[in-house]
This record gives structure tokens, C-alpha cells and sequence, in this order.
């Protein structure tokens, strides 16, 4: 209770602008019948809708940007039976509204609908704007760098595996030291410390490359 | 830019002398990591059971606040370290920056940043673990990169 409140306060400034933001989009949704008798009778009810969507703005930001659960609440509502339970929503709405003839509120809860769609699409796309920025900069902070030297065949046992590598310095005028003489390996080149690796790939014939992979 | 060492006696003071052409906000970045020596390891004397551990921070991954103390998270355990956050960030390396309130994680051990639907960032760290940063402290982080402080 104590974190629900906590939650409460800090999204309570953007609870609030989301609730008139929901609130001018049921505005819209009223006025777009073009009947004045329902525009009136609903401006009539505007404190109370006021307040109504102040909470619910401050109750959907809260539920928002709650922390993901590592486990889900229930098994019903996880992966592929969560795609099931989207259909209740759907069914609710056939019920509550086109069996009753809420008309005016079906529109406005449809409204109120299609903006929270276009607000998460616009936060989602920053987000993931923002992870990748965020990406990019870590990539640049701590570069891979990864060689990748082919060989004809595969080294058979440790010692064989270390005098491919060395064949490779030789050949490539490399200075190069062991630090580990094993599989994998571990070896300064030109002073900087370098983790080798033998890898496979498949393709027609089975192929074996060395991956050396500064660390 | 190339790099020289050379050994000095052990009752030697060290010092480092950096030639440039000119002295601007990296050079004074560079002169501050050097004087404050964030290039050496930071060890935290952290509680494990009833044992004080030294932990390098090379090895953190978090370190969260939890009631009183604070809970360090290394590849594969937990311990626990009595200072307050505002303590141990000011003795660790740039490296390890506030992910939310209360929580600084390694940057060194993050893998990658993912979005996520709520709009929180999900920083997936080397051992597996996933901590979310919210867009505030995200933001934060893409500036100090942009600025060329991490």
C-alpha cells in the first residue's frame, strides 16, 4: 500500500495531464454526434467527468510504469494465453455497450482508446530510439574487436590448435606471446591481451576459423 | 594518440605529464581522471554471511539500496555493504552510474539496452540479470555519453 501511494505521488503530475488529455478526447468524442441535446446533457455531468479522468489518468500512469514482474501473476495471462484474454475486453465492450445502446459512451471510450494507442506509440518509438543511442555509445565504449582467420582444417588437440596460431603471427609479423598454452587460449598480440577461440561453421563442408577477441 | 610508460623506483612519486596542443574540457577530464586516480581498482569491503569481503569493482554488477544498507550483486552472489549509495558512488569509477533511485549499476557489465512497452529501458547485464532504468536516468546516461564523460 505503502509503494502504491508512493507510485500515486510520483506519476501525479503526469496522471493528471494524461486524465485531460483523455477527458478533451471524450470532449471531442461528445461533440462529434453533432446533437446539442447531448452536448449539454454531457457538459452537465463535467466536474464529475473531471475527476473521474484525473484519477483514471493517475491510476493508468501508475499501472504504466509499474516494474516489470520477473513472474507473471498468473499463468492465464502469460504468453500465448494472454493473446486468449484480449479477447474478453472485446467481448465486454459488445455487451456493455451495443446490447445497452451506450452509444455516446462507446464512442467516447473508443476515443479515449485511440489516443492512449497514439501516446504508447510515441513513447515506444522514443524509448527505442533512446536504447539505441544508448547501444551505440556502449559499442563505441568497448569496442569487439574480434579477427576471424580461416584454416584448412581443424587442429587436432591444444598444441596444434596454439601452432595455427603461431603460423598466423609468423606469417602476418605479429609479435606474440602465451599467457595460456590451452583450448582456448590466451595470447598478448603486439602487447594486448587477446582470447583465441576455435569455431565452426557450416556450409557445403563443414569449416574452422580462429577467433581471436581482444579482452 | 600514442602512449609511453617508463618504470620509476619504488620510493618515487608517480606523476603522468600529457603532451597536447591545446588544453580544453577533455584535457581538464583526462588531468581529473588522472589526479583522482579512477584507473586503479576501488575495492568495497562487503559483508557475505558473517565474512567481510573485498570486492573489486570490476566485479559489481549493482549495487541497490535495501532498507538501511545497501545489496551488491556480483556474477553470482550477494552481499550486503552498510554505507549510504551517495557514499559508495562517490567512491566508485564513472563507470557506474544511477540506473533509478536507489539502484547504480557497472557499465562495463551492461550486454545491451532494450526498450520496453511501459517506456522503462532494460539494461541486460552480462550475468543475465535485467535492471530497468527509467527515461529520466536514461536520458542522463545518453547525455554523459554524448558529452564524453563515460
Amino acid at each position: 500500500m505503502k509503494r502504491f501511494l508512493h507510485s500515486c505521488r510520483s506519476q501525479f503530475v503526469p496522471g493528471l495531464c494524461l486524465g485531460l488529455a483523455l477527458l478533451v478526447s471524450a470532449l471531442f468524442a461528445v461533440y462529434s454526434f453533432g446533437n446539442r441535446a447531448i452536448t449539454v446533457r454531457w457538459m452537465g455531468f463535467f466536474p464529475l467527468l473531471l475527476l473521474v479522468y484525473a484519477l483514471l489518468g493517475i491510476l493508468l500512469m501508475v499501472w504504466h510504469r509499474r516494474a516489470p514482474r520477473a513472474h507473471p501473476i498468473t499463468p492465464y495471462l502469460s504468453g500465448l494465453n494472454a493473446r486468449f484474454a484480449l479477447c474478453l475486453p472485446g467481448l465486454a465492450w459488445l455487451l456493455l455497450f451495443r446490447l445497452t445502446g451506450f452509444s455516446v459512451l462507446e464512442r467516447c471510450v473508443l476515443f479515449n482508446l485511440l489516443l492512449l494507442f497514439a501516446l504508447w506509440l510515441i513513447e515506444y518509438r522514443a524509448a527505442r530510439r533512446l536504447a539505441r543511442d544508448l547501444n551505440g555509445a556502449l559499442g563505441r565504449r568497448t569496442p569487439a574487436a574480434s579477427l576471424i582467420v580461416d584454416l584448412d582444417e581443424c587442429p587436432q588437440g591444444a598444441e596444434a590448435f596454439c601452432i595455427e596460431i603461431e603460423r598466423y603471427c609468423i606469417k602476418n609479423h605479429i609479435t606474440y606471446q602465451f599467457i595460456e598454452r590451452k583450448k582456448p587460449a590466451v595470447i598478448l598480440l603486439d602487447g594486448v591481451k587477446h582470447r583465441v577461440d576455435l569455431g565452426v561453421y557450416y556450409g557445403y563442408v563443414p569449416g574452422w576459423f580462429l577467433k581471436f577477441t581482444e579482452i | 594518440m600514442k602512449v609511453f610508460f617508463e618504470a620509476l623506483a619504488a620510493d618515487a612519486a608517480e606523476f603522468a605529464v600529457v603532451h597536447l596542443h591545446q588544453r580544453d574540457a577533455a584535457a581538464n577530464r583526462l588531468a581529473a581522471y588522472l589526479e583522482q586516480e579512477c584507473f586503479r581498482s576501488v575495492r568495497l569491503l562487503c559483508r557475505r554471511d558473517a565474512q567481510t569481503v573485498p570486492v573489486a569493482s570490476e566485479s559489481i554488477y549493482r549495487i541497490e539500496t535495501e532498507g538501511d544498507s545497501l545489496r551488491v550483486r556480483t556474477a553470482d552472489s550477494f552481499l550486503t555493504l552498510s554505507q549510504r549509495l551517495y557514499q559508495v558512488q562517490q567512491l566508485l569509477p564513472p563507470n557506474f552510474v544511477q540506473a533509478a533511485r536507489g539502484v547504480l549499476i557497472n557499465l562495463d557489465q551492461v550486454h545491451s539496452f532494450a526498450p520496453m512497452p511501459n517506456g522503462l529501458i532494460c539494461a541486460q547485464m552480462n550475468n543475465g540479470d535485467a535492471v530497468y532504468i527509467s527515461r529520466k536516468y536514461a536520458r542522463a546516461l545518453r547525455e554523459r555519453f554524448q558529452e564524453g564523460t563515460l
